[in-house]
């Protein structure tokens, strides 16, 4: 059943103006599609930034550690083996897998937060599939309005979101 | 003998896969087959020992006596060492062959034998292989077919008495020998044996008949002796008696510090020999002109003022200055001449030696332990051969087809004689020409004796029963006296009955457990060089080209061409390997516009051979030296086509050298395999070296290179329970039986003439060997080099997994089955002592083979480094005896196997703790130093800086 | 300046048809035969490891004294080759220089293959390569964990992770094109493959929002993670005794090495691609000469570091080292080795100080290939001639490969374009969102850097 109401824009400059005129008649919980990051649309949307880079530091900073005692334990602890009478805990040594691994580690936070955090991963999400939607990944801007929003009202909000210039206003079909 | 044949039969059934007769027998091996049996003789395959070859893994049926003194059974996994000896040419070096479960695996000198003293040469140390070579002969052959051997014996032993019977066969000494063959002479009327050997003694004693009137041998007390001059004598390498001399000259050489006595060395011979690099005057001379040398010296010593002519103003000095040595220490000094010199020299230093009174005092003349030493040889046989006279010819280990001179022509004569017998190890030249073979048996299958160089008589007693169908030596002969069934252990048993009954059973045990008979030297004789026998006048030296002749110190006349050990050993100073090479001078080098690897070809009349060649700085001028033993057309796959025969272009006589001689460099080249390239230091102070006058004046000129550098890293092994090495340079003539010594007891694999042209030899011992040219001198510094086994090792921080680390007790240990081949280790060794298994060296190792193998060592498998361990199965098995018996380990009770075998005592091993012992005595010389020691790795192995004593009116 | 960076005014619809067409297009003549060749030599790349695993390393050239050779100087340069694709996207993406837009992709694929090329040698120069694993700490009964005291257990941690972020990099940037392709794809069968791949990208805001942090975070750190590669590779020879290795110089000299060659590799493969592929319009001349201009500063960096090298081998006054880089090296065996490095690696870069060279696309081409060549053989001359001539005398010798290490070598050349030709044909070879944000930022005029 439908949740939502999408409008097509040809341009940067449209969307951002449609989105103003929403956010003017009250709208909040409105979203966007666009073919590149166009930080001009996300500051238009004034979203907060980002918290993944804070989780990404986070996951590090415990590799690195992670590593470091690990080499600590193998080689300083478990077996202080004699090797070119160097002494048995090293830091001097340890020191370079310790920054690999926490390098390591964020890469995967990184790649994997944004799959995380951007819902990714998944083969339906309930735009896919509108009318004309494949354009969204070409050159066209989407504009989405959750029918859930108080300020929705399906004629008013087509009206609005034609106002503002869009080419087409469809509602998907079967969204989850 | 029932039981015997049954157990032949399982030997002769128990390897289908190895064909009875050694493949290449037909048609020449190609490279391919050749690099095969080459991992088959290279050192073995996983289960050391566990293959076991049915038949031969039982005790010989005769009682044979331990050298242990307590209860002789086996424990298994325990090994026993029993005395025996080996005999080259009729001279005994007694043994001590150490066995698991009455396998043979490691041969030691036997310290109660006069021509050992517990040391040994590279012969007897790879003699162990021999015994295990797959393609030993298996069995008599009549005419090429298998026969049986009791039948033969049978049959020899009832013959009618023969006329025109020969035997030729090499020199002998063995008293039982000498009783069978005057049996054979009583049996057969009119028997004749012709002693040969192509490096025969007969001109030495020839040269005391000369002097004396009679065949004598000069025993040489070298620990009496403050002047040596030699006369292309190798004595500490290459002559009958080299192991005890070497020992002997060490004693008096070693400088014990600063202002010690050492004695001084005067030496002139063609082509550097081990004792050549510790000459302290060597003068290159070529063979024809040691005769005018030893003229010249003679008349020194007897006052002539002005020396003999056609000398030149080198010659004349060295030898000035040596008679005046010489006489300055009358009864403190002597002088020895080259077995291959001929009779005149001999006679020659005969009469020096009495001049300046040697004679009683440094040397002694005995009884030659040889029998018949002026008895019949080859020239004899052959004109008897020539003429028809010879009806059966027994031809015994010699091998006459391929060693003797073109002249000859052997192989026809051969075919003049009606009935021919061959005895040897293997199916060689000689064999493959005559009707009968029987295959030898190896020295530690047989029961036998023979006399030491000063006539001791040794006692050879077998270690493993027969491998094979085959007879000793003396049981052939006595089956020719008319023994049908004979048998060596009845035969020694009843020729030393009397001292077996007056002496009582135990006695004989004892001597049995000793190898030796005590007492029986041969007692010194008095003579005097009568004046009457004035040395005849020695021919000159002409101008022209020289070819000088000499046993390769790898395979000798060539009947160790099958020993792949051998022939995989460094020569001492060329470094080659697998091959001989026509050695040359710079200068000669230059006249004839060659280098290394150009083949040259050498022609004397009709006869020519083309040898590769090799520069060797320190070699007489106009001179090429080859060594014999090469270029095999038969005797095993590891033998044949290795190198070039030079016997083809050997003269008669004298055989030491071939002259006029037209050398032609033909434009090709032929690789040489070689493990050391650059001779040259580099100005790089690794070997170091200096006068007797200068350390005596700058006794620390080494400082620099030991003790403690500043170091951030912590100090560990505190504990003073370590391990070290000394090496004194002094006293290394480069011999190289440390070299194989290692290779036996620490199963390492050779990896055949490609392997080490490259550059993937095995050896965990290598000698390096440093020239130090400085106008016509050249200084010859042997520096044996081995795991360093460094405090702060280099390889093992650089290890990603641990598979080579230290010990608590010091020592860099190699784990095997750890390793995975990063070979970053073997990049940051400074020493590149570590050596890799490029390839599986060992899986296909025959049965045979296997049996060598040393239990407590394991067997490397592709794709590991390894290393020297400073023996360390030898340190573990020591500390379990002392933990068993409560106490510390005693000084000395450890000893490596290079330690073992080096004749001067050289290399020293033990704990840093044990003070009074040569290890740590020695390092605490201020000569001492380490081997790169400003990278601060902190060897464990120190060296002495070589001290040579110069004469210093000889200063050139 | 802008200008040059991308010719005249496309429409993010004309862009998006001219980059992702190249995908769509069908493989010309020439691309096949070029493909089956590469496809043969891998072929033979791979029947030649299972000849030496099976036969023992003995196939190769290596010996003692020069126990490391074809092997390591082949990883040595792959991985070096597989640093300026990372540099390209991570570091000038933080420098904000616009110019890189147009090149990342190429280059992020080209570090990809170069260093799955690279990986492959350490393992298999072992003597016993089914052993390798035992690098890592994976639990184990026999207790025994890798030395982390040596310099191999931190290669294999810092390839391994600069392969791993590289990829993730890669991917993480291909995901929006991905989504076009999907959008775009003529046939059913290859919108449900390049679905799969698009993982269900929709170009939603919020999605866009972290996606852009987490790529300015992986440029973050794949910036000190592309210089630690290279210096550790260099501390496999740093830590070791050996003259001519036991220098402090060699990491930034190594890295610096590795750029240099990476962006003669970038050269090499961009001027026929954007030749093939009709591409001036987006890989104008003015990329072409900034990739020049790094070139030429990396190079002078490295002949800095040859220089530094002969200076404190004679500072040093240790007659080892100066033997090594006075002597041994351009006089001993294999001294052409040596000549050439100094020719290719140090003269020939200096033509760049002309900007008619920089503009001249064949020049740029030829002497992308010899800096290859002279970076090749630099690493010869750091690890064979300094084996060759050690400090014991006794032990030098010279070093020649076998046909085997020559076969693997070719071998491994051929897989790279293998990979790198089925890159071509079948993922965007310019970042297409990227070049969009490029583009409109362009427009408005908006200037980075």
């Amino acid at each position: 059943m439908a949740d939502r109401m999408l409008a097509e824009y040809p341009s940067e400059a449209a969307i951002v103006h449609a989105i103003h005129r929403l956010r003017e008649d009250g709208y909040v919980d409105i979203e966007a599609y666009m073919p590149f990051g166009s930080h001009v649309v996300e500051h238009a949307l004034d979203r907060p930034r980002s918290r993944l880079p804070i989780a990404i530091f986070v996951v590090g900073i415990c590799a690195a550690l992670g590593a470091y005692l690990l080499q600590w334990f193998l080689v300083a602890y478990l077996y202080p083996l004699v090797v070119g009478g160097r002494p048995p805990h090293f830091p001097l040594a340890f020191i370079i897998i310790t920054f690999e691994m926490g390098i390591l580690f964020s890469g995967f936070a990184a790649f994997f937060g944004t799959l995380g955090l951007g819902r990714l991963v998944r083969l339906v999400d309930g735009v896919q599939g509108t009318p004309g939607f494949d354009s969204a990944t070409r050159d066209r801007f989407w504009l989405e309005v959750s029918m859930r929003d108080p300020a929705f009202d399906p004629e008013r909000t087509r009206q609005v979101l034609a106002d503002a210039g869009a080419l087409r206003v469809e509602i998907p079909e079967g969204s989850p | 003998m029932t039981t015997r044949k049954h157990d032949r039969l399982r030997v002769l059934s128990s390897e289908p896969a190895e064909p009875e007769f050694s493949p290449g027998v037909d048609e020449p091996p190609s490279e391919l087959d050749r690099r095969e049996m080459m991992k088959l003789l290279a050192a073995g395959a996983g289960l050391a020992g566990v293959g076991s070859l049915a038949g031969c893994m039982e005790e010989p049926r005769e009682r044979i006596m331990p050298r242990v003194t307590n209860p002789p059974e086996l424990t298994p996994g325990v090994p026993l060492s029993y005395a025996t000896s080996m005999v080259i040419d009729g001279f005994a070096t007694g043994l001590l062959v150490q066995t698991y479960e009455a396998r043979p695996t490691k041969v030691e000198g036997n310290p109660d034998h006069p021509a050992s003293l517990g040391h040994t040469m590279t012969y007897h140390q790879a003699s162990v292989l021999d015994l295990y070579d797959p393609h030993r002969a298996r069995g008599p052959l009549e005419a090429g077919t298998p026969t049986m051997l009791d039948r033969l014996l049978r049959n020899i032993a009832r013959r009618e008495p023969m006329t025109g019977l020969w035997f030729l066969m090499h020199p002998q000494s063995s008293p039982l020998l000498a009783d069978l063959i005057a049996a054979v002479r009583q049996r057969h009327p009119g028997t004749r044996f012709a002693f040969h050997s192509p490096l025969d003694r007969r001109q030495v004693y020839e040269g005391a008949r000369l002097a004396f009137g009679r065949p004598l041998e000069a025993q040489y007390r070298f620990t009496q002796a403050d002047v040596v001059v030699s006369l292309d004598a190798d004595f500490m390498g290459a002559m009958p008696n080299s192991v005890r001399w070497a020992y002997d000259f060490a004693q008096r050489r070693r400088l014990h510090g600063p202002g010690g006595q050492m004695s001084r060395l005067y030496l002139a011979e063609p082509r550097p020999s081990p004792t050549g690099s510790l000459a302290d005057h060597r003068l290159p001379a070529r063979p024809s002109e040691i005769a005018l040398l030893a003229q010249a010296l003679l008349s020194a010593v007897q006052g002539a003022t002005a020396p003999s002519g056609n000398l030149t103003p080198r010659q004349q000095r060295w030898v000035q200055a040596a008679a005046s040595d010489l006489g300055s220490r009358r009864g403190r000094s002597l002088v020895i001449a080259g077995d291959r010199q001929p009779a005149a020299v001999h006679a020659a230093v005969h009469a020096i030696n009495q001049a300046i009174g040697a004679i009683g005092s440094t040397v002694a003349f005995t009884e030659p332990a040889i029998l018949e030493p002026l008895g019949d040889g080859l020239p004899e046989l052959a004109s008897a051969m020539q003429s028809g006279q010879v009806q059966t010819l027994v031809i015994v280990e010699t091998n006459p087809v391929y060693t003797a001179p073109p002249e000859l022509d052997f192989p026809a004569l051969l075919a003049k004689v009606p009935e021919t017998l061959y005895a040897g190890d293997m199916l060689d030249e000689t064999a493959r020409q005559c009707q009968w073979f029987v295959p030898l048996s190896h020295y530690m299958e047989s029961w036998g004796d023979a006399r030491a160089y000063d006539g001791s008589i040794s006692l050879i007693q077998p270690l493993i029963r027969r491998m094979y169908d085959s007879v000793s030596v003396w049981e052939l002969v006595a089956a020719f006296a008319g023994d049908e069934q004979p048998d060596g252990h009845r035969l020694v048993r009843q020729r030393y009955a009397d001292e077996a009954a007056d002496a009582g059973l135990l006695t004989w045990q004892k001597h049995l457990q000793l190898g030796v008979i005590p007492n029986t030297a041969l007692p010194p004789q008095q003579v005097s060089a009568g004046a009457g026998a004035a040395p005849p006048q020695l021919s000159g030296a002409g101008s022209s080209f020289e070819v000088s002749f000499e046993e390769s110190p790898s395979v000798y006349d060539g009947r160790f061409a099958a020993n792949s050990w051998l022939q995989e050993l460094p020569k001492p100073h060329t470094k080659i390997t697998w091959g001989n090479a026509a050695v040359v001078s710079p200068a000669t080098a230059r006249e004839l516009g060659v280098g290394n690897e150009d083949v040259v070809r050498l022609v004397r009349g009709a006869f020519h051979v083309d040898l590769p060649v090799y520069v060797l700085p320190g070699h007489a001028d106009r001179c090429v030296t080859v060594e014999l033993g090469y270029g095999r057309s038969a005797g095993g796959p590891v033998a044949e086509g290795v190198g070039v025969n030079v016997y083809r272009i050997r003269p008669p006589s004298p055989a030491s050298h071939a002259s006029p001689v037209q050398v032609i460099a033909t434009g090709g080249t032929q690789r040489l395999a070689y493990t050391q390239k650059v001779f040259d230091q580099h100005g790089r102070d690794i070997a170091r070296y200096a006068e007797a006058a200068f350390y005596q004046a700058q006794p620390q000129f080494t400082e620099a290179q030991r003790g403690p550098l500043p170091s951030w890293l912590p100090e560990f092994f505190e504990n003073n329970y370590q391990w070290g090495m000394t090496i004194d340079t002094m006293i290394c003539t480069g011999c190289s039986s440390c070299v194989v010594a290692c290779q036996a007891e620490n199963n390492i694999p050779v990896v055949g003439k490609k392997g080490v042209i490259d550059d993937r030899e095995m050896h965990w011992l290598r000698i390096d060997t440093y020239r130090e040219i400085s106008g016509d001198d050249v200084e010859f510094i042997h520096q044996p080099m081995l795991c360093q086994h460094c405090e702060k090792a280099p390889c093992e921080y650089v290890c990603p997994v641990y598979a080579t680390q230290h010990s608590p007790d010091g020592l860099n240990e190699m784990v095997y089955n750890r390793c995975i081949g990063t070979r970053f280790c073997s990049n940051n060794c400074p020493y590149k002592v570590r050596r890799f298994n490029w390839f599986d060296y060992t899986e296909d190792t025959p049965k045979t083979k296997q049996l060598q193998f040393n239990p407590n060592v394991t067997v490397r498998a592709r794709g590991v480094m390894e290393k020297c361990t400073f023996c360390v199965q030898r340190i573990r098995a020591a500390e379990i005896v002392a933990r068993r018996e409560r106490r510390e380990i005693q000084p000395g009770e450890v000893a490596t196997a290079c330690q073992q075998a080096c004749p001067t005592g050289a290399i020293q091993f033990g704990l840093l703790h044990h003070n009074g012992t040569n290890v740590v005595e020695w390092r605490k010389e201020p000569r001492a130093y380490a081997v790169l020691h400003d990278l601060g790795t902190r060897p464990r192995v120190m060296y002495l800086a070589k001290i040579t004593n110069p004469n210093p009116e000889l200063d050139d | 300046m802008s200008k040059a960076l991308l010719i005249g005014r496309p429409t993010d619809a004309a862009l998006g048809d001219q980059l992702l067409g190249t995908t769509w297009r069908r493989g010309g003549r020439t691309w096949w035969i070029v493909f089956a060749i590469s496809g043969a030599l891998t072929l033979m790349l791979f029947s030649l490891i299972t000849y030496t695993v099976v036969t023992g390393i003995g196939v190769w050239g290596n010996m003692i004294p020069v126990a490391w050779a074809f092997g390591i100087i082949n990883f040595v340069w792959w991985i070096g080759i597989g640093h300026a694709g990372t540099f390209i996207s991570a570091i000038l993406y933080l420098f904000e220089q616009p110019w890189r837009t147009s090149i990342n992709r190429l280059a992020e694929a080209m570090t990809l293959f170069a260093v799955l090329q690279a990986a492959m040698y350490p393992v298999l120069h072992l003597g016993r390569p089914w052993f390798g694993y035992w690098l890592f700490p994976y639990p184990s009964q026999m207790e025994v964990w890798p030395n982390v005291k040596s310099a191999l257990p931190w290669d294999a941690a810092a390839v391994s992770t600069y392969f791993t972020v590289s990829l993730l990099f890669w991917y993480l940037g291909m995901i929006p094109d991905l989504a076009s392709l999907r959008d775009s794809a003529p046939t059913r069968r290859r919108r449900f493959i390049y679905g799969l791949f698009a993982l269900g990208w929709n170009g939603k805001a919020t999605t866009w929002r972290h996606y852009r942090a987490a790529y300015l975070v992986l440029a973050g750190i794949a910036t000190p993670l592309v210089l630690s590669v290279h210096s550790v590779v260099s501390s496999d020879f740093a830590i070791g005794l050996t003259p001519g290795w036991h220098s402090t110089i060699f990491p930034p000299y190594f890295v610096a090495g590795a750029i240099f060659s990476g962006f003669a590799m970038v050269l090499t493969l961009l001027i026929p691609v954007r030749h093939i592929f009709k591409l001036h319009n987006v890989v104008t001349e003015k990329h072409l000469e900034n990739c020049a201009k790094l070139t030429l500063v990396t190079g002078l960096i490295v002949a800095y570091g040859y220089i530094t090298e002969w200076f404190l081998a004679w500072y040093s006054g240790n007659a080892s080292e100066i033997y090594q880089a006075w002597i041994a090296r351009p006089l001993g065996p294999r001294a052409t080795v040596f000549w050439i490095t100094m020719i290719c690696n140090v003269l020939v870069p200096q033509l760049f100080w002309w900007k008619r060279v920089r503009r001249s696309v064949l020049a740029l081409f030829v002497m992308s290939l010899l800096i290859n060549i002279g970076m090749w053989g630099e690493r010869f001359m750091i690890i064979v001639q300094s084996l060759q001539r050690e400090f014991l005398p006794s032990m030098w010798s010279s070093y020649a490969p076998t046909w085997v290490d020559i076969g693997i070598f070719v071998g491994t050349m051929g897989f790279f374009l293998f990979l790198f030709l089925l890159f071509l044909r079948l993922l965007p070879v310019v970042a297409v969102s990227e070049m969009r944000e490029l583009r409109h930022d362009l427009e408005r005029g908006v200037e980075h850097g």
